[in-house]
């Protein structure tokens, strides 16, 4: 359907259209609702754009946990040039979408020669003439633009328009989603290193403790000296012992004072 | 490594609501349950006998994310923690709350609250508790996280009780313990710890004080007891 002309209605009959953008809603949704790739599920939301959107080509651009913009997805090398170019000058219509986090409208792009002058004769070269810009925003929060070109000029019909912006919003809410879930996955992985760790380490104390008759300190002793000299983490040693993955005997050196047993205190009470 | 706190967490709390006593500690599992502070021994005594016996409102409020409230302890309906209501009843607190400390989707541990005498909190010290708990919570968890991990390679850190405790009395001698009688029985660790807390028990004292003698080596548990 790329670069069909304005009134889809000719090409593309409107109930077929809509029950073809419900399905790609669906699509997304399903696809956030269980595990996915952020890439291909923006690779997706490009291509579908193209495909039920009056536009030539499409591309989308994400910023990162600092607010770096990056080119996540394009249905053409064309496209992708030009946002790259648009994140590198920091100017272009998909850039004033991301910080502004409104839609951007470039009915004629030969017209804005002056306003971009390097990202409008790039565009008309690549055989774009008009730009929809919408952005991928939740509240106040914007944190990409998804990217239509078309090579009529024109702006691009409400329906499509609404259309386009259902999509980037959809896909918006997942990815918000998918961050702050990981988010939470790394704090809780932190705090459960963090108040498991040392519990850890003092099982395994004990254990060399009793096996070589050792005390609390010459255990940890053996078993930090261990784990410099091979170059292993402390923690995941001592994990191993606690887990019995590795036995006593590869931590003491041989002949570490190993107790006999019945030089063990008599059992009491 | 003393930097890192940025203030006592259980004082403020006594001063603003109506109790007698606050604890604070961190949960992670059966094994991993830590007293960070108690403002008396009363309210260190009710969060290690919680941790001993595996049971009680810390434990219900951790797991449902949800304050729990015992406005009167010696009520003989209290079948949730059998253990608990017993053994709480040699001590002298009447009432008790547990409020979960969590920072999103984020638990790090319980702020348990009690009184001297039987009743409920009323509804502004209900707010305020609730409040203080997600202070709380944040502070903690801020004070976990930022605490330097134990040194991969067994730094100066390593073998020290956690940093962001203020309370004198750790439990690391228990886990010490837990240790020796896996190697000493060929034990599994949950085992080990379950043989701990079962001769605590039937002594009728603290899986500390068991754990401090099995260490000291003046007790052993033999195979089958």
């Amino acid at each position: 359907m790329s670069g069909q002309p304005n009134d889809y209605g000719d090409v593309m009959s409107g109930p077929t259209r809509e029950t073809r953008l419900v399905e790609a809603l669906v699509t997304l949704a399903d696809t956030l609702v269980g595990g996915y790739d952020l890439v291909e599920l923006m690779h997706y939301l490009v291509d579908v754009s193209v495909e039920l959107l009056d536009a030539a080509a499409a591309g989308l651009v994400l910023a990162d946990g600092t607010g770096q913009l990056d080119v996540l997805a394009s249905t053409s090398e064309r496209t992708e040039l030009l946002e790259v170019l648009q994140i590198r000058t920091g100017r272009g219509p998909c850039h004033d979408c991301y910080t502004t986090g409104e839609a951007q409208t470039i009915r004629d792009v030969a017209a804005e020669a002056v306003r971009w002058p390097q990202f409008a004769p790039l565009a008309l070269e690549q055989g774009f003439r008009s730009v929809h810009a919408v952005p991928m925003r939740h509240r106040e929060r914007t944190i990409g633009a998804l990217n239509l070109f078309r090579s009529e000029p024109g702006e691009l019909a409400e329906a499509d328009r609404r259309a386009a912006q259902a999509l980037a919003d959809v896909a918006t809410i997942g990815i918000l989603q998918q961050r702050a879930a990981r988010e939470t996955t790394e704090v809780n992985e932190q705090l459960e290193f963090a108040l498991t760790s040392r519990v850890v380490i003092e099982q395994a104390k004990g254990i060399l403790a009793h096996y070589g008759g050792l005390t609390m300190d010459d255990a940890f002793s053996h078993l930090r000296r261990y784990a410099r000299n091979h170059r292993l983490a402390l923690t995941g040693i001592a994990q191993e012992l606690v887990d019995r993955q590795r036995t006593p005997t590869e931590i003491l050196p041989s002949g570490a004072g190993v107790i006999p047993r019945d030089s063990n205190p008599p059992f009491r009470g | 490594m003393q930097a890192i706190r940025t203030g006592p967490l259980c004082e403020p709390c006594l001063r603003l609501l109506p109790v007698t006593g606050v604890a604070v500690s961190t949960l992670s599992g059966p094994i991993h349950a830590d007293t960070v502070c108690a403002t008396d021994d009363t309210a260190f005594g009710l969060e290690e006998m919680q941790f001993d016996l595996g049971e009680g409102p810390c434990w219900e409020a951790f797991a449902s994310r949800r304050p729990v409230s015992v406005p009167d302890l010696w009520l003989p309906e209290q079948p949730r923690w059998p253990l608990f209501a017993e053994a709480v009843r040699k001590t002298r607190a009447r009432a008790f709350f547990a409020y979960p400390l969590s920072v999103g989707a984020t638990a790090v541990g319980v702020m348990d609250l009690y009184c001297s005498t039987p009743g409920a909190l009323n509804g502004p010290a209900e707010h305020e508790a609730g409040v203080l708990a997600g202070a709380v919570a944040a502070e903690l968890l801020n004070r976990v996280l930022s605490a330097e991990d134990v040194d991969l390679m067994g730094g100066a850190n390593a073998g020290r009780p956690s940093p962001w405790r203020d309370h004198p009395q750790d439990r690391r001698a228990i886990h010490q313990a837990t240790g020796m009688l896996m190697a000493q029985l060929d034990l599994p660790v949950g085992a080990a710890f379950a043989r701990l807390r079962g001769r605590a028990f039937a002594s009728g004292v603290t899986v500390a004080d068991v754990a401090a003698a099995v260490v000291a080596r003046t007790l052993m548990l033999n195979g089958d007891s």
